[in-house]
């Protein structure tokens, strides 16, 4: 038995390596690579190097939290105090994707903002009233297509807004921001059920707000 | 009133909506899975749901963000800087929330279990050997001084070894409260016993109690009202039966005083003390980084 051939490429292969996967992809990624350098330089006191990873994340940080408090001021403050935050904490840094680290405590930001805005509520998200900004189209665009995708895009804007907190960070995180449960999971501190039922429930209602306007998304 | 006859419950009312949402994420596995897709499938509200969900999952992936463009540059300047960066002891407090001192942690709960496993199994192991700390200044006094007689059967028999014994009394039988001397004349028919109620001693023998015969009055004498406690205390009657109590207890008190601590029990305190405080100054250091 000891001779079989099965037990001969067993034996060739190797024991399965149990790996840390984020240790072994951080190097692999110059993305991640380059964070990291950034992020132990400015640990170091370097606030160039801090103020190059501001630059790097800065646009898609605001594009991320100005979905979840869709209010001009209030997401750039969010931000800003998301950038203070990761640099009061440098050193708590634990390693792993330096974009999720400030992602979530972005959405930490966030969240604490909209607890305080409905602790002390004011005009609902003002910035929905804003009709200046009109996505970008193609020369060839019909201006149909382009009116009608317009109109899609202002009505999931708004459902998305009248939908709970959670369930519209879950759904930003996994439908815009394209990351997975488990990364979801992680950044808002909920297990890997939690952000499947707010993706669902999430989903749910906002069909229930775009009922009389489904016939945009359908066909 | 008459049920409306237009507001009936539809079968697809009681479908589950969260089992359609699932199978639009593409989460469910097995039995659900099939479950679902025969609710779309015979279920024409279902199949539409299941679509509209699917479309709005996929309008929501494209949808820009409502502001497309940053008011502001987030960079941070050296005034803002210097402002955040943590100084004096929020630098110190800060340092046991980072991951190099993640030690700490474990560290603190495994120095708070082992003390408090210390104490607590201390205590029980003391208590089931039968000693107590309040016992042994008794028995301690009884034997120093070396006069714990007893006498019975008109004999009298040093007590020395028996107050060494009820060193490892039980606690209960600690305070000895002496309560008043049965010294009646009649108790002299059996041979100069003289019952001495110890109203709270369990098995344990008081031995530090010194009758006098001539005070119990065996020797024809009227019997005197004081029983002397080794140490120099004595006892009375009943009717002066406060005075001994007091005795006795500042007797324990001053002996409870001059007992040195017990080494292993500052130990185990000591541990507890350090592990909680690491457990606190981590609690604060997180509270101090997320401030």
């Amino acid at each position: 038995m000891l001779d079989s051939p099965r037990l001969r490429i067993a034996v060739r292969r190797g024991p399965l390596a149990v790996e840390d996967l984020r240790s072994t992809t951080v190097p692999d990624d110059p993305v991640q690579r380059r964070d990291l350098i950034l992020l132990e330089r400015a640990r170091a006191g370097d606030l160039d190097a801090f103020n190059d990873l501001v630059v790097v994340y800065q646009d898609q940080l605001f594009a991320l939290i100005v979905r979840m408090v869709p209010d001009r001021d209030q997401a750039s403050d969010c931000v800003q105090e998301a950038f203070f935050s990761a640099y009061r904490n440098m050193n708590g840094f634990r390693g792993g994707s330096v974009r999720s680290w400030l992602n979530r405590i972005a959405i930490n930001a966030a969240m604490d903002i909209q607890r305080a805005r409905k602790r002390r509520p004011s005009q609902p998200y003002p910035e929905l009233e804003d009709e200046s900004w009109q996505p970008p189209a193609g020369e060839e665009a019909d201006p149909v297509t382009t009116a009608l995708t317009t109109e899609r895009h202002r009505a999931i804007n708004e459902a998305l807004a009248t939908i709970t907190d959670d369930q519209r960070a879950a759904i930003v995180l996994f439908d815009v921001e394209g990351f997975d449960y488990a990364e979801i999971a992680e950044m808002t501190g909920v297990s890997l059920g939690t952000v499947k039922s707010r993706i669902h429930r999430g989903r749910l209602a906002l069909r229930d707000r775009l009922a009389d306007r489904m016939e945009l998304f359908r066909g | 009133m008459p049920p409306n006859p237009d507001v009936r419950p539809t079968s697809h009312d009681r479908h589950d909506p969260l089992l359609v949402a699932a199978l639009a994420a593409g989460d469910l596995a097995a039995t659900d899975r099939v479950q679902a897709t025969h609710l779309i499938e015979t279920c024409p509200d279902c199949a539409t749901l299941h679509d509209d969900l699917v479309a709005i999952a996929r309008a929501t992936a494209n949808v820009p963000p409502p502001i497309t463009t940053r008011p502001r540059d987030f960079r941070l300047s050296r005034e803002q800087a210097a402002r955040l960066r943590p100084s004096g002891w929020r630098r110190f407090v800060g340092a046991f929330g980072s991951p190099r001192l993640a030690f700490t942690k474990p560290l603190g709960v495994g120095l708070a279990t082992i003390g408090l496993a210390g104490l607590l199994l201390g205590n029980v192991s003391l208590g089931s050997l039968g000693g107590s700390s309040a016992a042994a200044p008794m028995s301690a006094t009884g034997a120093s001084a070396g006069s714990a007689e007893f006498n019975q059967s008109g004999g009298t028999r040093g007590l020395g070894d028996a107050a060494a014994a009820a060193s490892a009394a039980p606690a209960s039988a600690a305070p000895v409260a002496l309560g008043p001397v049965a010294a009646s004349p009649a108790a002299s028919g059996t041979g100069g016993f003289y019952p001495v109620a110890l109203p709270s001693a369990s098995s344990a023998p008081a031995p530090s109690l010194t009758t006098d015969r001539s005070a119990a009055g065996l020797d024809g004498s009227p019997p005197a009202s004081n029983v002397e406690v080794a140490g120099g205390a004595k006892t009375t009657t009943p009717g002066a039966s406060q005075p001994t109590r007091d005795t006795l207890s500042e007797t324990e008190q001053s002996v409870d005083q001059a007992s040195p601590p017990d080494l292993r029990t500052m130990i185990f305190v000591a541990a507890v003390l350090v592990g909680l405080g690491l457990l606190v100054l981590r609690r604060v250091a997180r509270s101090v980084t997320a401030a």
